[in-house]
């Protein structure tokens, strides 16, 4: 249900990278995405489409990487990749742990065409309205 | 670090490692930091549609009264009705209307953050979208986060939407007056918490007869106490 707010800071990363790059088109966008984000990976590409409309990333793949969640558990410290619905530390037996991975959106990639000597100085926009 | 390697004689790649979620990480740190620094303990209250989240915020404001001040954010696609039903009792509440959002952001806390006078304040609730799924990735800058489950959704909502009550640091049983008429578990809900999130209490309670709000104010007024000593577990 989120993936239309996340297409929409996803896109303005990778124009701004893309732009900043030198790359007048986006090919292919590579992505690592956690697993407590709960994206639905099509709801994402549909979302990205209808944004990306008239921009230099419109029919770009979007190629998503799950990445697993990792936890620490709060009562004896250990570090463990827990079930989403099953959290019991594998330490101490209890489960009072807090995700520590497993949580971001990581724009790992971005293929296209264009220069490749512009100095890339992208950084996360401050624009977050949705 | 971002490096550029070409592929054929057109294609570049840029290896970009850049956290497409960061810059609203970053604004929710801020908005935690600058709470903390005055001592309002921010709360994040999440729940379904439905659950009861303004009727628990109107008695909470009733009950804490004038000695302790509250204020609070609602979020809701559309309409002022939340802040309208809020307002008699708090003078400090701001209505976010998120539009096709589907969970408040960072960014949006820190504006309405901006139209209250926060000064004198103890607690400020955030009371989020109805939704269950999405708010559950996304921190607001809250110290501590409650999540509401009310007895007519059903006592298997632990279990199916795990994110949110494994994030809560407190779960609110809702319209527990309704127990009698419901087929309802609480145990089972006690069992997939104790799988999840052990470090939540679970308070069974109704807003409506005012049975378990008194367990809820004491947890309300030991989570500030500790936000001011510096012990909250999420504090910044």
């Amino acid at each position: 249900m989120h993936e239309l707010a996340l297409a929409d800071h996803l896109l303005r990363h990778v124009l701004h990278c893309a732009g900043t790059g030198g790359l007048t088109r986006v090919l292919r966008i590579e992505l690592s995405v956690g697993r407590a984000q709960q994206v639905v990976a099509e709801a994402l590409r549909t979302a990205f489409t209808v944004l990306s409309e008239d921009t230099i990333a419109a029919g770009a793949e979007l190629v998503l990487v799950e990445e697993p969640l990792s936890a620490r558990c709060e009562a004896c410290g250990e570090s463990f990749s827990p079930a989403i619905d099953d959290f019991t530390c594998p330490g101490c037996g209890r489960a009072a742990a807090r995700l520590v991975g497993g949580t971001d959106v990581v724009l790992t990639s971005i293929e296209g065409e264009g220069e490749v000597d512009a100095e890339c100085a992208c950084e996360p926009r401050k624009e977050t309205v949705q | 670090m971002r490096l550029r390697t070409k592929e054929g004689d057109s294609a570049v790649k840029i290896q970009v490692v850049e956290s497409v979620l960061k810059a609203e990480e970053s604004l929710a740190e801020a908005n935690r930091r600058s709470l903390s620094e005055i001592g309002v303990l921010a709360l994040n209250v999440v729940s379904a549609p439905g659950s009861g989240k303004t009727t628990l915020l109107e008695r909470t404001l009733e009950a804490l009264g004038p000695a302790d001040r509250c204020a609070v954010l609602v979020g809701d696609l559309q309409t002022t009705r939340d802040a309208e039903r809020l307002a008699p009792a708090s003078a400090d509440v701001v209505q976010i209307n998120t539009g096709r959002g589907c969970h408040l952001s960072a960014a949006q806390v820190g504006d309405g953050l901006d139209r209250l006078t926060l000064e004198q304040i103890s607690y400020l609730f955030i009371e989020n979208v109805g939704n269950m799924v999405c708010p559950a990735g996304h921190d607001l800058g809250e110290h501590l986060r409650v999540a509401l489950l009310s007895l007519p959704e059903g006592d298997d909502k632990v279990a199916k939407y795990p994110t949110l009550f494994q994030s809560a640091d407190v779960v609110l049983l809702t319209k527990i007056d309704l127990m009698e008429v419901l087929d309802f578990d609480p145990e089972r809900v006690r069992a997939d918490l104790d799988q999840l999130n052990d470090r939540a209490p679970l308070l069974p309670l109704s807003s409506k007869s005012g049975e378990g709000m008194d367990a809820w104010w004491a947890w309300l007024e030991r989570s500030r106490r500790e936000l001011l000593d510096g012990s909250v577990a999420r504090c910044a």
